[in-house]
C-alpha cells in the first residue's frame, strides 16, 4: 500500500506510488489529495462536561471554561476546536492510532498547528467541522528532505465561521540499510 | 483582568504560566479529555518501542499551555485571533514546562488594538521546544 487514509474515497494507491521508491513520487501522487475530505463534515454540540475536562487535564483553571463567571455561558478553552475532530481507536489493542493519512514513508511526526478564532465556543454551541487536505510540499531540512503535509480543519456554526486550523504532520524517508559490500572475488 | 491596550507596549514580557512536573496522571487524563488514545502518551513501553526516550507529552497539550498564557493574559474582554507555533523538540514526562511570551507589535484596526506576540514553551532541556506567535485583540476603552 503506497498511500492510505481513513477515507477510503480519497485513498490513493497509484501505479507510481507503487512502482517508485523516490520520495518526489509519493509527493507527487499525495499532491493528488489536495482538497480531499479526509474527515466528513460532522456535527458536535459542545458538551459542558468535555469542556471542563479538558481544561481541568491542561490544569487551566480560568473560570471562563469552568462556569465562574457569573452570567456568562461558559466558553471552551480556544484549543479545544483541535478535538471537535471524531478519531477512530481500538479499544482490545494497544497500538497506534493510524494518521489521518498514512504515506510509504517513515512515522510522521507533529509538525505543528496554525488557529484562527473567529468568535469564542461556547457550551451548547452546534458546530459542523470538515477536514481537508490543504498541501503536500517537499522541502529540504537539516537532515535531509522531508514531506509536509497540511491538512485544514474549518469549523462553523449557524452565525457563521468560527474557527479554523491548519496543522502540520512531517514525513521523512526511513534511513535505508547500507548496500552490503561486494567482494571481489564473488 | 484584561489589560487597557494603551499601557500594551512592544517588549513587554507576558505573565509566566509555571507548571509542575508533567505527571502521568495528567497525560491519562488529557487523552482521556481529548480523545487521543496514542500509547506513547502514558506508556513508557510503547513509547520506547517506538523510539522515543520516554512517555511523550501531547503536541496538543502543549498548544493548549500556550493557548494558556494568552487567555490568561487576556482576560474576559479580550479575544485571541490567532495562535500558531511549531514543535522543536520532544517534551517528556516529568519535564517542568514555562510558558513564555513577549509583545512583538501593537496597532489599531476597525477601533480594536491588536496585539502581536511571540511565545513559546521552554524545559530544563529546551529553551524553544515550541515556538510560535499569537494576535489578540483588545478594546480600546474610554478615551
Amino acid at each position: 500500500m503506497a498511500i492510505s487514509e481513513r477515507n477510503k474515497s480519497a485513498s490513493l494507491d497509484s501505479p507510481s506510488a507503487r512502482a517508485a521508491d523516490g520520495i518526489e513520487a509519493v509527493v507527487a501522487d499525495a499532491q493528488d489529495l489536495v482538497g480531499r475530505v479526509i474527515v466528513p463534515r460532522t456535527t458536535v454540540v459542545v458538551d459542558r462536561s468535555a469542556v471542563t475536562a479538558l481544561a481541568k487535564a491542561v490544569d487551566d483553571r480560568n473560570p471562563l471554561w469552568l462556569g465562574g463567571v457569573e452570567g456568562e455561558v461558559p466558553r471552551a478553552m480556544p484549543t479545544f476546536v483541535y478535538h471537535l475532530v471524531p478519531r477512530s481507536f481500538d479499544v482490545t489493542r494497544d497500538e497506534r492510532p493510524r494518521p489521518l493519512i498514512e504515506l510509504p514513508l517513515g512515522s510522521p511526526v507533529n509538525g505543528g498547528i496554525e488557529y484562527e478564532f473567529s468568535r469564542p465556543v461556547r457550551v451548547g454551541d452546534e458546530l459542523h467541522v470538515e477536514t481537508r487536505v490543504h498541501s503536500v510540499t517537499l522541502r529540504e531540512a537539516r537532515n535531509g528532505r522531508i514531506v509536509v503535509f497540511v491538512a485544514e480543519t474549518v469549523v462553523d456554526a449557524a452565525d457563521g465561521e468560527v474557527a479554523r486550523y491548519r496543522h502540520t504532520t512531517l514525513y521523512r524517508r526511513p534511513k535505508q540499510p547500507e548496500p552490503e559490500a561486494v567482494r571481489d572475488d564473488a | 483582568m484584561t489589560p487597557e491596550f494603551s499601557t500594551v507596549r512592544a517588549g513587554d514580557e507576558l505573565p509566566a504560566v509555571i507548571r509542575p512536573p508533567i505527571t502521568i496522571t495528567q497525560l491519562v487524563m488529557y487523552c482521556g479529555a481529548a480523545q487521543v488514545f496514542d500509547p506513547v502518551h502514558f506508556s513508557a513501553e510503547h513509547a520506547h518501542a517506538s523510539d522515543f526516550p520516554d512517555v511523550i507529552v501531547n503536541g496538543s497539550m502543549r498548544v493548549a499551555f500556550l493557548s494558556q498564557l494568552m487567555t490568561d493574559w487576556i482576560g474576559t474582554a479580550g479575544h485571541l485571533r490567532r495562535l500558531g507555533c511549531r514543535h522543536r523538540g520532544m517534551v517528556l514526562l516529568g519535564d517542568r514546562v514555562v510558558t513564555r511570551g513577549r509583545v512583538l507589535s501593537t496597532r489599531v484596526e476597525d477601533g480594536v488594538g491588536l496585539v502581536e506576540c511571540e511565545i513559546w514553551n521552554e524545559t530544563e532541556t529546551l529553551e524553544r521546544a515550541d515556538q510560535g506567535t499569537a494576535l489578540i485583540a483588545l478594546p480600546l476603552g474610554e478615551t
